[in-house]
């Protein structure tokens, strides 16, 4: 698919956005269903469908089209956790019987962010435009798929390095090399950095 | 990271594993045994934790980034388009200003259709025959039969517009073609008439050699609205051109 003409979506050109629609939807739907699929699938779609509205409203401050995809990307996940967190307070505060349970209510406060607050919260979303972009041509394939590995499916040094085919020691070598790559944005963002370290107390 | 030495891509591991709650009693024995004896240490190991969160988050936001399966529902495209008009194109657009004859908003224009569309037809409005303005319709409809719906949106088109025939497109790429196809030859004006069924709005362009198009705009809020939007669409133009 073709990306769209920036200056078109800026002065709203229904073709364009029709084509950047087409274009944005898995990056919007993709983050959202992160959050949401477990807990509330039935919400995924309309929550991508007002990320991209939101999107709309906010093209434009950016200042080209290698941005949309991040800022997709933000507000989606910043929408599933604003409706995560409404439908949680809802079964609870609603005083209803059949509320999430213990379990229930400990995964989803596993997929919140965890107080006081992803270090990712409090971005500006330009920092985090930048930060994915830059992520993208920082962290090499082997890489990103080496710390996917650990970090978002759990696999343990050995599970990962049955899994790819590497030596037990690799896997540790990628993944220091994979934070080093994430700890240099930090340094590159004083935001991020700032929020990070408010994290880290 | 870059202070430490070879020796630290031990810690390094021991840190991981207990970050991850995978470290086995031995291991986080060694690395609790390795926090006491180098303080130093606490600090790299706090900065660790926080770049591990940092990757939880990044992670799974990069990989949707780039995402590419999935496809935008069709019936999400009206309200999207919506919340274009009315962000992006709040005053190039008006869809309810009455204007008159001598006032015809020349403006934007061209911007036009989107989804999908359905005929284009050639004919003339009675009482704009004696100003020889050719008419062109058109229906968008990329959903078509499955919306479920009972009336069919072209034959409302033909009756309230007296139009003999109607043909549908069904990608936006014709209807964009057709858009951009006006005669060249000559000095009759020509309107585009076309139905959005998608995005619920019926949009005039008119061109007149040697002026910018005009476009106005009528909202369809339910298709059963559709043949009185019709007629208001007809009132306006005969009033623009008495």
């Amino acid at each position: 698919m073709n990306t769209p003409s920036f200056k078109a979506l800026q002065q709203g050109d229904p073709h364009a956005w029709d084509d950047a629609f087409d274009w944005l939807w898995p990056t919007a739907f993709a983050v959202v269903n992160l959050k949401l699929a477990r807990f509330c699938p039935e919400d995924v779609e309309d929550v991508a469908i007002q990320a991209l509205e939101t999107l709309v409203e906010k093209v434009a401050t950016l200042k080209s089209v290698d941005e949309l995809k991040p800022l997709t990307a933000r507000i989606a996940h910043n929408l599933a956790v604003s409706r995560l967190r409404k439908k949680y307070a809802d079964k609870h505060g609603g005083g209803k019987i059949d509320s999430l349970n213990a379990m229930e209510s400990k995964e989803v406060n596993r997929s919140l962010p965890s107080s006081p607050g992803s270090p990712l919260d409090e971005l500006h979303e330009n920092d985090l435009t930048k930060l994915l972009t830059e992520s993208q041509e920082d962290l090499k394939h082997e890489i990103r798929d080496v710390l996917n590995d650990f970090f978002i499916s759990k696999l343990t040094y050995d599970g990962i390095s049955q899994k790819r085919g590497i030596p037990i020691g690799t896997v540790g070598v990628m993944l220091k090399r994979g934070l080093e790559a994430i700890r240099q944005w930090g340094k590159r963002h004083p935001g991020l950095m700032k929020e990070l370290e408010a994290f880290a107390r | 990271m870059n202070s430490m030495n070879a020796d630290d891509q031990q810690f390094f591991d021991l840190a991981m594993k207990s970050v991850a709650g995978q470290a086995s009693a031995a291991e986080q024995a060694e690395l609790d045994s390795l926090l006491a004896s180098r303080p130093e240490l606490k600090a790299e190991f706090d900065r660790l934790k926080a770049d591990a969160s940092i990757a939880k988050e990044v992670l799974p936001l990069m990989e949707a980034t780039e995402a590419q399966a999935g496809k935008l529902p069709e019936y999400a495209r009206g309200r999207l388009q919506t919340k274009v008009r009315e962000t992006l194109r709040k005053g190039q657009a008006p869809t309810t200003t009455v204007v008159t004859p001598a006032s015809w908003r020349w403006g934007w224009a061209i911007g036009l259709a989107a989804a999908a569309a359905v005929t284009v037809a050639v004919f003339l409005i009675p009482s704009l025959v004696a100003q020889k303005m050719v008419i062109q319709v058109a229906m968008l409809d990329r959903i078509g039969d499955t919306r479920g719906t009972t009336s069919n949106p072209a034959t409302i088109i033909q009756q309230a517009l007296n139009q003999p025939k109607v043909e549908t497109f069904s990608a936006s790429a014709e209807l964009r073609r057709w858009m951009g196809d006006w005669p060249t030859d000559g000095q009759q004006p020509v309107m585009k008439i076309v139905y959005d069924r998608d995005k619920g709005e019926v949009r005039i362009v008119r061109h007149i050699k040697g002026k910018p198009p005009f476009e106005k705009t009528f909202p369809v809020q339910r298709e059963q609205d559709l043949a009185a939007v019709l007629k208001a669409v007809q009132a306006f133009i005969q009033e623009q051109t008495q």
